[in-house]
């Protein structure tokens, strides 16, 4: 793609003519091009420029619902990695062991809400 | 309660943040820049870069990126505000109909968390699957970029790495993958982590490289075929990509520090990049591993820009480069370097007045208007901006005649002065009391001729190139008709009687004249004129015009103005019939009427020969003046002429304060003019003066070309060096700058990097380090970097450096004005210093010293060794206030030329700021907020009246009155504290009551008492008092103002209904934009009114105001209330624009 550009591309490369092109320095040697028109009429004496101009300025004034809104995750970083270690040891462990997966979910789950039951009771 | 109104009279100009994409559709190719609080949306064309839109968003620009989900066609743009609120923007449609809709939204805050030192980081993974956020230390939150679900759930992944210098996500990898450069005791260090989504963790560090350079900042990543990433140092430059790498560090890059890049090509081959000293370079990653050679990577210096902060590669070579410190600049890559050896053309720069260090508004042409002059930029783009209100005339030459009454230009001669299809003027004929003479304009040669039709004798009051090949010559006695090729008489048409012609206008068919008040109508045929009609008024005319109505070639409706009734009238054509009349009151003669239009609105102006001018829309069909305005311009007899400068329609109005009257939004804009007095204009297209306007003054006719159209004209003077500190002298009509450069220290001493302007003064001076008391310098290293600091006296007219006046390295200028004394009638620039040294936590020595400038020479007059850092410096009831470090004090100028200590008030952390009133003194703390203090003369101390008792990090404050006044603090807001005289113990006298909270959304360096306007233009001015103009670090000037509390409660009440039809961009609330926030608390906005938004009403459609206006009363001049009209809010609104 850009060996291509270096032929019909970049306007310094083309007004110099394309027998000094081994002239030019492999640095700037096909610069890319997305379209060769750009900048082509771009003189800097030529009325107003882009520099003065001013973009009118957008006032929205319909609401666009938001597809998606982005909420953060409120589980503490630290819960939810002792988490994630301790299922990821139950994984380990029920590979190891060739008992049905079924089982050792039924027991985490219990053992979770054991263990939520007694930090209620906490004063 | 405090009723202030803040507005921004100059947008914000650093560029923070830029970006390129197919953001308004898959085809084109777009440019966005952030710049604050705004974002400007370019596209690349043929021409250059076209503006699309601005866009306004409630909080300063973060983070900024576009990027591309699998399935679109096009980029979406991510971006985070300073508060955390995050958003992805699609745009959708085109031209008119463009719309940014907000696809996704959130704040992406934490409760607990300490904000990161290095600032926000947002990366998105090249894949688009997640997005990344380092907003406080040890935590990286990720937002999962899923398509489905109504809500994108981000979770934060804990990063043992504390300090992050740089963070990006890696090419290539089959889960997003995270490369980031990280501080430890040891040094820096690089480390890539592999996120899984599914489980929400790091699962692994594919690899790490310990150690890299102890500076190194920056991360690369490198898209394929090479993938990896480059490591950006001070010194060298690393490529990694995990199994193995190469370093390079080359010489010329030791100089400075590369702060950004742009990636040239898609595949990752060449990397423009940009360093703190504002050098471009080309790296290159070379493509293949030849055989046996290890891949290399070149850096090549392409050569100088602005200091950079953003770099973007945009198509065939050219290159936008963003600039924070200096003017942003489109810039051309050349295959061959130019004669100073760079590869870089600059195509066009964008002004940018940022940082604004400090200000002051002065009045240098005694036009009763304030121009700015800001110390603006810094290091080799330091410079001096004049910004003025108004119109800018680009002089290109000028001719000495006296005594012009009235000017015309005309196409004359048998071959006239064509250039294919665009016809050049060569002649101007200008009237004189009696006379008439022509001037031919060939090439830049001007000579007096003669055209032998022409009546030379008489005075000329009008002529024009017209139909048929004519030219028309209307004299106190006749038309005359003459052949445009011979200049020979065709024909002669007299007024019956023998009359003399009072009054005359004519466009390229028609005519019209007036004989006292008889009116005739006549129209311009091959060889002759026409009478087609006449009528008689009930006075005498005054003005008279025709123009044709925007893009006909013939007028249906003449407009007059009359004596005796003082009214302006419409009749038709060509029967006379009159069609309306609007008397204009008063007993002034109007002496100018134009019909022209603008932007499709058809007006009706009529000056007077006070100055004033009376404006309405006119009717086409029917001849109805309505909406009849005034405003006041000048103060003389003024005349209108219409002219197209950039092909929008605009009128001159020459009087003693010249201005452009044109219209922007539907509105009319009264401009000034840079030019003194005008007494006719007209407009010159030759080829040599292409679409120039000839001006005659009393003296001379000035040809020159109007600057592009706009509010604010600001005028660079660049300093090559850092502008910190500027005051205004009068007397000699010069300012003082205080300024600083980089020095090096070389074997032989230090040496000045850059000719700045210290450098290049017409007389130089120094402090000389022998005579001072001061702490040793330490030893400096060969290389290392010092800064110099300067007083400059630059003349007020030319801005040419007439003397410099160096201070030794360590003595820092930190604060300047220009003073008298009592007891002395010459006047000072007075400097405070510090002497810095690095071992010291805060300055203990310093110096005041007093100069004076006085027949081109700057003489140290005194000087006053003090134990500390001068910030700040104030005149004081002919004394000299200083703050220095946690005191204030107070200096009395003796018989003898010296400094004398007479008292001192203690009670802060450190003093910088002071501003004075009376007797009172407002000190601004570093972080202790503000404190009153009150002079007492007889005592000889200060009693300290009140103090804000909150923490605050002060930048600016200032008094608004003796009760009143206002700070600038870190956190962007703006406060303002009252002291309650009246209460009734000691205690709460003693506490400052806050009244108004804002946030500004940008750190405000400057305050100063002073307007951009002519004062007493408008005769309705918006019910405001007082005005004190803000500069701010991003560029920004604002003004801040006090409204009456009726109107102040209109006005909230229409902000409350804007909010309600704005629906802004990423659904932040205005609320929430505009309270007051600090690290340690966020409250409500309160007492002030964001003229920002209240402006915003004009860039609405007709529907849209309506729907703001529904529920809006007001109360009429009769003291009704009554339901608000859109037209009652336009008007409402316009007059508070043009308080700035």
């Amino acid at each position: 793609m850009t060996g291509k550009s270096s032929e019909e591309g970049s306007s310094p490369a083309r007004s110099s003519g394309s027998n000094t092109n081994q002239n030019v320095p492999d640095f700037l040697r096909g610069l890319p091009c997305r379209d060769s028109k750009n900048f082509s009429k771009f003189s800097a004496d030529s009325g107003p420029k882009a520099s003065g101009k001013k973009a009118p300025i957008y006032m929205p004034t319909t609401d666009h619902p938001s597809a998606q809104v982005i909420v953060t995750e409120k589980t503490n970083i630290l819960l939810r990695y002792l988490h994630w270690r301790w299922e990821k040891k139950l994984q380990d462990q029920s590979k190891k062991r060739s008992a049905g997966s079924a089982d050792v979910d039924e027991g985490a789950s219990a053992r979770k809400r054991a263990r939520s039951d007694r930090a209620d009771t906490s004063p | 309660m405090s009723h202030n109104y803040v507005v921004t009279a100059q947008k914000p100009t650093a560029v923070n943040h830029c970006v390129t994409g197919n953001f308004t559709s898959s085809s084109d190719l777009n440019l966005i820049m952030a710049k604050n609080n705004r974002l400007e949306v370019f596209i690349v064309s043929p021409e250059g870069l076209q503006p699309v839109k601005e866009i306004g968003i409630y909080g300063l620009i973060a983070v900024m990126k576009l990027f591309r989900p699998c399935d679109e066609e096009k980029d979406l743009l991510f971006i985070v505000t300073q508060h955390y609120n995050a958003m992805i923007l699609e745009c959708v449609g085109r031209g008119e109909s463009l719309e940014v809709v907000t696809k996704v939204h959130g704040n992406v805050a934490d409760r607990i968390g300490k904000p990161a030192e290095t600032g926000i980081i947002g990366i998105i993974d090249p894949e688009a699957r997640c997005i990344a956020l380092r907003l406080y230390d040890g935590i990286l939150k990720i937002i999962p970029l899923e398509k489905e679900s109504s809500e994108l759930k981000a979770y934060n992944i804990r990063l043992e790495e504390l300090t992050v210098q740089d963070i990006e996500f890696l090419y290539g990898c089959p889960n997003p993958t995270v490369i980031l450069i990280h501080q430890d005791v040891h040094g820096r260090h690089v480390k890539t982590h592999e996120i899984s989504l599914k489980e929400k963790e790091f699962i692994r560090s594919p690899w790490k490289q310990e150690n890299v350079e102890p500076e190194a900042a920056m991360i690369v990543p490198i898209p394929g075929p090479l993938y990896g990433a480059l490591i950006v140092g001070q010194e060298s430059i690393t490529y990694h990509n995990g199994s193995t790498y190469i370093t390079v560090a080359p010489p010329i890059i030791k100089q400075s520090t590369m702060t950004c890049y742009g990636r040239v090509d898609p595949t990752g081959g060449r990397y423009l990049m940009g360093d703190m000293a504002g050098r471009l370079f080309m790296v290159l990653l070379e493509r293949e591993e030849r055989d046996g050679a290890e891949r290399d990577i070149k850096v090549e210096l392409l050569g100088e820009c602005s200091i950079p902060e953003c770099i973007n590669y945009l198509d065939n070579g050219v290159v936008f480069v963003g600039s924070r410190l200096g003017d942003s600049q489109l810039v051309q890559l050349r295959v061959t370097p130019d004669e100073s050896s760079s590869y870089l053309t600059v195509l066009d720069a964008h002004t940018n007045l940022a940082p604004i260090l400090d200000m002051v508004v002065v009045d240098l042409e005694r036009q009763g208007q304030g121009q700015l002059v800001t110390c603006s930029g810094a290091f080799k783009d330091g410079s001096l901006r004049v910004i003025r209100n108004g119109i800018g005339i680009h002089e290109l030459a000028s001719i000495d005649l006296a005594g012009i009454k009235a000017m015309w230009s005309l196409r004359v001669g048998t071959s006239g002065d064509d250039d294919g299809d665009e016809l050049f003027d060569n002649t101007l004929v200008i009237a004189f009391v009696g006379e008439t003479r022509v001037l031919s304009l060939i090439g830049e040669e001007v000579e007096e001729t003669e055209i032998s039709g022409l009546a030379g004798d008489q005075q000329t009051f009008f002529c024009s190139n017209v139909d048929h090949g004519q030219i028309l010559q209307v004299t106190t006695t006749s038309a005359r008709l003459l052949s445009d090729k011979s200049g020979a008489l065709r024909s002669e048409w007299r007024p019956p009687g023998g009359r003399t012609i009072s009054v005359v206008t004519a466009n390229a068919g028609q005519l019209a004249c007036a004989v006292g008040s008889e009116l005739f109508y006549l129209e311009i045929a091959d060889g002759e004129v026409v009478l087609k009609s006449t009528a008689t008024l009930e006075h005498e005319v005054a003005c008279i015009d025709l123009t044709p109505a925007g893009g006909r070639t013939r007028a249906h409706l003449v407009a007059v103005a009359l004596w005796t009734d003082i009214s302006a009238r419409t009749l038709s054509l060509p029967e006379l019939r009159p069609l309306s009349k609007e008397c204009l009151g008063g007993e002034i003669i109007p002496r100018s009427i134009l019909l022209a239009e603008f932007e499709g609105v058809p007006y009706c102006l009529v000056a007077m020969g006070d100055g004033s001018l009376f404006y309405f829309h006119v009717h086409l069909e029917t001849g109805m003046l309505t909406e009849k305005k005034k405003v006041t311009l000048g103060t003389q007899p003024t005349v209108l002429r219409a002219f197209r400068p950039h092909s929008t329609s605009s009128v001159f109005a020459c009087s003693d304060r010249p201005a452009v009257i044109y219209s922007s939004n539907y509105k009319l804009v009264f401009s000034n003019v840079n030019l003194r007095e005008v007494g006719h204009m007209c407009t010159l297209n030759t080829r040599a003066y292409r679409n120039s306007l000839a001006l005659a003054t009393e003296t001379t006719i000035t040809i020159g070309v109007v600057d592009d159209i706009q509010k604010l004209h600001i005028r660079s003077v660049k300093l090559f060096e850092s502008p910190r500190r500027i005051a205004y002298q009068e007397p000699t009509e010069t300012f003082g700058v205080l300024s600083m450069r980089l020095d090096v220290q070389e074997a032989n001493g230090l040496a000045a990097l850059r000719p700045s302007a210290s450098t290049g003064a017409k007389s130089v001076s120094q402090s000389s380090a022998a005579q001072l008391h001061r702490p040793s310098l330490q030893q400096l290293e060969q290389g290392q970097e010092v800064e110099v600091h300067s007083l400059l006296i630059i003349d007020q007219h030319t801005f040419e450096v007439q003397h410099a006046h160096s201070f030794v390295p360590s003595e820092y200028a930190l604060s300047l004005i220009s003073t008298r004394f009592d007891n002395d009638p010459a006047v000072y620039f007075v400097v405070g210093t510090a002497y810095v040294n690095p071992e010291e936590s805060e300055p203990k020595q310093g110096r005041i010293v007093v100069f004076q400038f006085h027949d081109q020479k700057l003489t140290q007059i005194a000087e006053k060794e003090i134990k500390g850092a001068c910030y700040s410096l104030a005149a004081f009831n002919g004394k000299l206030l200083a703050s220095i470090n946690s005191t204030v004090r107070l200096f009395e100028w003796t018989m003898e030329h010296e400094l004398r200590l007479e008292c001192s008030h203690f009670n802060n952390i450190v003093a910088l700021y002071l501003k004075t009133k009376g007797d009172f003194v407002l000190v601004g703390d570093l972080m202790r907020s503000i404190t009153a203090l009150q002079y007492k003369a007889m005592e000889g101390n200060f009693d300290e009246m009140a103090r804000d008792f909150n923490a605050k990090y002060m930048t600016a404050v200032e008094i608004l009155d003796d009760d009143t006044y206002l700070g600038a603090e870190n956190s962007h807001n703006l406060f303002v504290c009252q002291k309650d005289s009246a209460a009734t113990t000691d205690e709460e006298r003693m506490q400052m009551q806050e009244m108004g909270r804002y946030h500004v959304g940008d750190m405000v360096n400057v305050f100063r008492h002073g307007s951009l306007v002519m004062q007493g233009v408008t005769e309705n001015m918006a019910p405001t008092s007082g005005c004190v103009l803000f500069g701010t670090v991003q560029g920004s000037v604002g003004l801040v103002t006090q409204l009456e509390p009726d109107f102040y409660a209109f006005i909230a009440e229409l902000q409350q209904q804007l909010t309600r039809v704005i629906k802004p961009v990423g659904k932040i609330e205005h609320a929430a934009w505009r309270a007051y926030r600090s690290e340690r608390k966020t409250e409500p906005c309160e007492g002030f009114i964001d003229g920002d938004l209240i402006e915003s009403f004009l860039d609405l459609n007709r529907d849209q105001m309506a729907e703001v206006v529904r529920d809006l009363m007001i109360t009429d001049a009769s003291g009704q209330r009554r339901p608000a009209t859109v037209d009652d809010i336009i008007k409402a609104v316009e007059e508070l624009t043009r308080i700035h």
